[in-house]
């Protein structure tokens, strides 16, 4: 998974150091995020695009690897009409 | 008194040095009532020092780190402590002596494997198992 920490930090001019504190992990984590080492979970992502005022993916790109086996989106068995739901 | 986390680490090392050293000196003199009383202010120092600590110490990454620490340590010890453990029991003929410490090895491993199922059960559990939750 590669991800933009390093550009929205530069954006909002923000240290690691304070990164980290913001998001109440370690220094370490955040290297660890930035070199694409560890993957953060769910939540932390979540707060991190809160913090950047941005979406999760547009900070984290998920990549496939090309050894496994390619995933296609499924096709809904149900389809319902969007105007029926406002 | 806050101390940073360097501090702290340091600390919680010369306390654990001094505790073991106290200890290991305690139980070679037999004396298993002065073993305890040793290890006791030993624990409360070091919760102290690990408390005093104002930055944040532990976070998810090293919560992922020591998971897959302790399932390596684990598993690493129980074969390794039930093959050494079989392999003693099978030269009690020629060497006896080695008998008991074979049963305590090859126990140790059962033991731990036991605790982990009942720990893995638990925690499977925790985390949202459901026999069958198939809709």
């Amino acid at each position: 998974m590669k991800n933009k920490i390093k550009v929205y930090r530069a954006v909002h001019d923000l240290t690691q150091e304070q990164l980290a504190k913001e998001l109440g992990v370690t220094r370490q984590t955040i290297i660890a995020i930035e070199k694409g080492k560890y993957n953060p979970s769910l939540d932390l992502a979540f707060k991190m695009a809160r913090i950047f005022g941005v979406k999760i993916e547009d900070i984290f790109v998920y990549e496939e690897s090309p050894q496994k086996k390619t995933i296609h989106p499924l096709k809904p068995s149900i389809q319902w009409d969007s105007s029926e739901t406002g | 008194m806050p101390m940073d986390a360097r501090d702290s680490r340091i600390c919680r090392l010369i306390i654990i040095v001094v505790t073991v050293a106290l200890a290991g000196w305690f139980a070679a003199m037999a004396d298993f009532v002065l073993v305890i009383i040793s290890i006791a202010p030993g624990a409360i120092l070091f919760y102290i020092c690990k408390r005093s600590v104002a930055e944040i110490q532990e976070d998810e990454r090293d919560a992922r780190v020591s998971e897959q620490a302790s399932k390596v340590a684990v598993a690493v010890f129980a074969s390794a402590s039930a093959l050494s453990g079989l392999i003693l029991i099978a030269l009690r003929i020629e060497h006896p002596e080695y008998m008991y410490a074979g049963f305590a090895l090859a126990f140790s491993a059962c033991a731990l494997m036991i605790l982990y199922s009942l720990l893995y059960g638990y925690y499977n559990r925790r985390y949202g198992y459901e026999p069958s939750d198939e809709e």
